[in-house]
């Protein structure tokens, strides 16, 4: 055993140490209540404190006006026109390959799920066409874009019902 | 034999000459004739079988030349680094990538180089020949602005838009005893190493006939000299006809087989092809249970670099390796190889190969092999390829054509999940006290997929990734415990008109009849119920009484129905007992059910394998993107800001200690009782990341979701630099300031309340409060 006098004039470096390092690793703990080290964290053993909720931009509760999804980056973009010409080419499986190559580099822009959809289309796969074209009217297209989706989706849905 | 014998023994009447002399003489011309019969019979039966042996020789040795001469393993390879302006890399994780596949750092051009100048990177790629189409080798000059890419020029200085690395060779799919090689062609030889080749192995490979009757008559002499069987005096084709055609003996029979095939091999094919032949043939050495053959696959062996770039000090310790593979090893006797290098080199310099310069240059260079030696392994990704393959393709075509593998699996992210694993391990043990056998016996497994496409890019079997044995992540299946939670509290929110995130519920103590006549009755984590609380607070503080209330309200049968869209395939029996998790699942099976939460509502199939490629650079086939609409993306809106509650004040809430606060996180931990199993399951903008602890034997252990798993995934998270959860709300939602104690909308912002999204049809059953703030 180490007695307390001994710890105090050896190990004090050791624990400030400890403790410096404890505070380089932990950096966001300041809203603990308690210290990670010394007590074993029980989920559920919180009294009815209030819930932290996740924060809407400046705090606002009115619905915001969505900022519109911002445009691939030039990339996706260059994947996209490449896409299009082999569309033109009738080469609708590489025009895939290429959109999912877009899909990658920019995963939420409406426009190239639109293209994916048309090209799923093209292929003869109306219902995969019709899920495309969904999820990029989930994805906050602008109003040309939703114009074309929601054509792009009767389409499937007459092909579908034929 | 009497007819015959019938001329000869009756005497002609018309000759009166002496009969004995006659006679002799007729016997003895008689016994002439037969032998010189006998001889031309046996010439000709021995001519015949010594053709009909050639034929068969010569339709064997162009059945075998001309045909795939050998069976070649499936290679698998990780996804492609993309590089693009705009896009967010950082240049440790470039250089590491490079670091994997060769290439060199230096001021030398060429494909395989890089320099770092300042903030810059010069990366003269390689060019690949991917399914899509060719990448061209291309001189990159890349820029960064912080972490993200901000400029990318060709060697002329034109802006490019986007560029591909080639893809890093992650492992193949081949016999447990096998030989392995990456056949090369001509062009891909690097100058000098045919000379080098055959300066040492058979400087008049040019000019003779398969054979070499001087190096015979010297092989003779030494085994005359020797007194034994010592030296074959073989020619590069004899060597090759030997590997190719004849087994391992060293007996006069094999010979006597092999002159003729070489010969033969001689006559029919161009030397060059001969070379390449022996080239891509040769042994090399054993790595565990592969034999690595040809010089295409010793280069990346020996040295992680494709044959073209190796220089000539590099492909002379290939040459002199060939001599005793298992003598010259560089790996286990690097001075014995390099002496043997030296050799070569010498021999080089006496054939006119090398200058005195580049001799000397050349021996003053060190061995220069690859760390580790051997291409890494990724056995637990590659056991979940080999899974998919085997379920759709004959194992006998994977293990010998040659195809080529494309899958989704990322480097630089398993990188971060290994380091993850690294880091949190000792965390774990001085935050819970553990003892370092307990510690030991922790085991872990970890899936990550990209939450807008459902690719797979990154999983650990075990604690020790590298450790190839039996793989957690696909066939540990245990309880889920709390991870369950959100399939329950997301068949409320689908009901909008009856519940929403303030609906209130209670969480008491319930008491289910079970078919055996017994009880069950489930408590709290903490033993305590917390009486009547939000479905909000239920969900973030996991609370199990709140939970199984609500649960037997909805219905066991509804609750399966959404584990099951969620995408979660196995059988289920619908016991009360599965709304806290009493599911076995595996954490692959976790993934799938997270995966449709983190795309809002789409399930997306796990994606492992991207294409498949042909020897000859064809594509086979290739997996698209497939999704479907599974859940309104309202309900999944309203649980996925529960989940991020979770991660904010509830239980996950530990992940903040590692990620920065602006940084949205959604996700759910899951422990099992006796803590046999600690779960943690979640999703950034960009990860999904599922991850599970406990013990093999299924024992108590001593961490719960969130002081085990969850220390690894909030350590991967973080590791990535994990971008923030997006959640645009959907059409359909709108938020109001609510009194979560009492389940009522105010009319105005208050200290106490919270801004709540809610559901178009929930409104219309959510009391307003008159009372204005209190």
């Amino acid at each position: 055993m180490v007695s307390m006098k001994q710890l105090a004039t050896r190990g004090l470096p050791l624990v400030a140490a400890l403790a410096l390092s404890a505070c380089t690793i932990v950096p966001y703990d300041q809203v603990q209540t308690t210290s990670p080290a010394s007590e074993q964290v029980k989920p559920d053993s919180e009294p009815q404190e209030a819930l932290v909720v996740p924060q809407r931009p400046e705090g606002q509760i009115q619905s915001s006006k969505l900022e519109p999804t911002p445009a691939s980056l030039p990339a996706a973009q260059r994947m996209r026109q490449l896409a299009t010409a082999q569309g033109e080419k009738g080469e609708y499986r590489a025009a895939v390959a290429l959109l999912e190559r877009a899909l990658r580099i920019s995963p939420r822009d409406p426009e190239t799920y639109y293209e994916l959809a048309r090209n799923h289309l093209l292929l003869e796969n109306p219902s995969q066409a019709l899920q495309l074209a969904q999820r990029g009217l989930s994805l906050n297209p602008s109003p040309d874009q939703r114009t074309r989706l929601e054509d792009l989706v009767e389409q499937c849905r007459q092909q579908l019902t034929a | 034999m009497s007819r015959q014998a019938t001329p000869v023994s009756r005497p002609p009447h018309k000759d009166p000459s002496p009969k004995k002399g006659w006679r002799k003489r007729i016997r003895k011309r008689y016994w002439l004739g037969s032998l010189l019969i006998l001889l031309i019979v046996v010439a000709l039966v021995i001519g015949f079988f010594t053709w009909r042996t050639l034929q068969r020789m010569d339709a064997r040795i162009q059945e075998v030349f001309e045909g795939q001469k050998w069976s070649i393993a499936a290679r698998v390879y990780a996804r492609p680094l993309e590089l693009y302006v705009g896009q967010n890399l950082s240049r440790d994780d470039l250089a590491h990538e490079l670091g994997l596949l060769g290439y060199r750092r230096s001021e030398q051009f060429g494909p395989g180089h890089f320099d770092e100048l300042g903030d810059r990177f010069t990366v003269h790629t390689r060019g690949f020949k991917f399914p899509d189409g060719n990448e061209p080798t291309t001189r990159l000059t890349l820029s960064w602005n912080g972490e993200t890419i901000s400029d990318m020029r060709d060697a002329d200085g034109q802006e490019l838009a986007i560029a591909r690395l080639e893809p890093v060779l992650i492992g193949r799919i081949s016999p447990a005893q096998s030989e392995d090689r990456l056949l090369v062609s001509d062009d891909e030889l690097p100058e000098g190493l045919k000379q080098a080749l055959l300066s040492v192995e058979d400087p008049a490979f040019y000019d003779h006939y398969g054979i070499s009757i001087r190096g015979i008559l010297r092989a003779v002499w030494v085994n005359i000299r020797e007194g034994r069987y010592a030296q074959g005096g073989s020619t590069l084709t004899q060597q090759l006809v030997k590997n190719l055609f004849l087994t391992e003996e060293r007996s006069l029979k094999r010979k006597l087989t092999e002159w003729p095939m070489a010969m033969l091999l001689d006559y029919r094919y161009e030397k060059d092809e001969i070379l390449l032949a022996y080239i891509n043939e040769v042994f090399f050495a054993q790595d565990s249970k592969r034999a690595v053959h040809g010089f295409g696959l010793a280069s990346l062996y020996f040295f992680s670099r494709p044959l073209r770039e190796l220089r000539t000090h590099e492909y002379a310790l290939l040459v002199g390796i060939l001599k005793g593979p298992s003598y010259y090893n560089p790996l286990r006797h690097p001075e014995r190889a390099q002496r043997r290098r030296d050799l070569v080199l010498t021999l080089m310099h006496k054939h006119n190969v090398l200058d005195d310069a580049q001799l000397a240059a050349s021996k003053k260079e060190p061995l220069g092999l690859a760390q580790g030696g051997a291409v890494r392994q990724q056995p637990a990704y590659l056991d979940l390829v080999r899974r998919q393959l085997v379920d759709e393709y004959d194992i006998n075509d994977l293990q010998r054509n040659g195809l080529a593998i494309h899958t989704n699996f990322d480097p630089l992210v398993q990188r971060r999940l290994e380091e993850a694993v690294a880091t949190a391990y000792p965390r774990i043990q001085t935050q819970q006290l553990v003892d370092d056998e307990r510690l030991q016996e922790l085991e872990t497994a970890a899936v990550v997929s990209s939450v807008d496409t459902g690719e797979v890019v990154a999983m650990i079997g075990a604690r020790e990734p590298r450790y190839a044995g039996f793989n957690r992540a696909l066939d540990a299946r245990r309880a889920i415990g709390s991870l369950i939670k959100p399939a329950v509290f997301l068949t409320a929110l689908e009901q909008p008109e009856s519940y929403h995130l303030a609906s209130r519920v209670k969480d008491e103590p319930v008491s289910i009849e079970q078919p055996d006549g017994g009880y069950w009755e489930p408590e709290n984590f903490t033993g305590k119920s917390l009486g009547e609380v939000s479905l909000l607070r239920a969900l973030s503080k996991s609370l199990n009484q709140a939970t199984v209330n609500i649960g037997m309200e909805l219905g066991v049968e509804e609750v399966l129905k959404t584990v099951e869209r969620l995408g979660y395939e196995g059988e289920i029996a619908p016991l009360p007992s599965i709304l806290l998790g009493a599911i076995e699942m595996a954490p692959i099976d976790v993934l799938a059910m997270y995966q449709t939460i983190a795309g809002n509502g789409y399930r997306m199939p796990r994606r492992v394998i991207r294409s498949i490629q042909a020897l000859n650079g064809e594509q086979l086939k290739r997996y698209p993107l497939e999704l479907e609409k599974r859940f309104d993306a309202a309900a999944i809106f309203e649980l996925q800001f529960a989940m991020q509650t979770v991660m904010r004040s509830g239980t996950g809430r530990r992940a903040y200690w590692y990620n920065p606060p602006e940084v949205a996180l959604a996700g759910k931990t899951g422990t099992t009782n006796d803590q046999r199993d600690s779960w943690f399951a979640g999703f950034g903008g960009e990860h999904l990341a599922v991850v599970w602890m406990g013990r093999d034997d299924n024992g108590a252990t001593p961490v719960t979701g969130s002081s085990g798993a969850l220390e690894i995934w909030s350590a991967f998270m973080a590791g990535v630099g994990e971008q923030s959860l997006q959640s645009r709300e959907p059409a359909g939602i709108s938020y109001h300031w609510t009194d979560l104690e009492r389940g009522k909308l105010l009319p105005e912002r208050c200290s106490s309340v919270v801004a709540l999204p809610y559901q178009q049809a929930s409104l219309a059953i959510i009391e307003e409060s008159k009372v204005w703030c209190r």
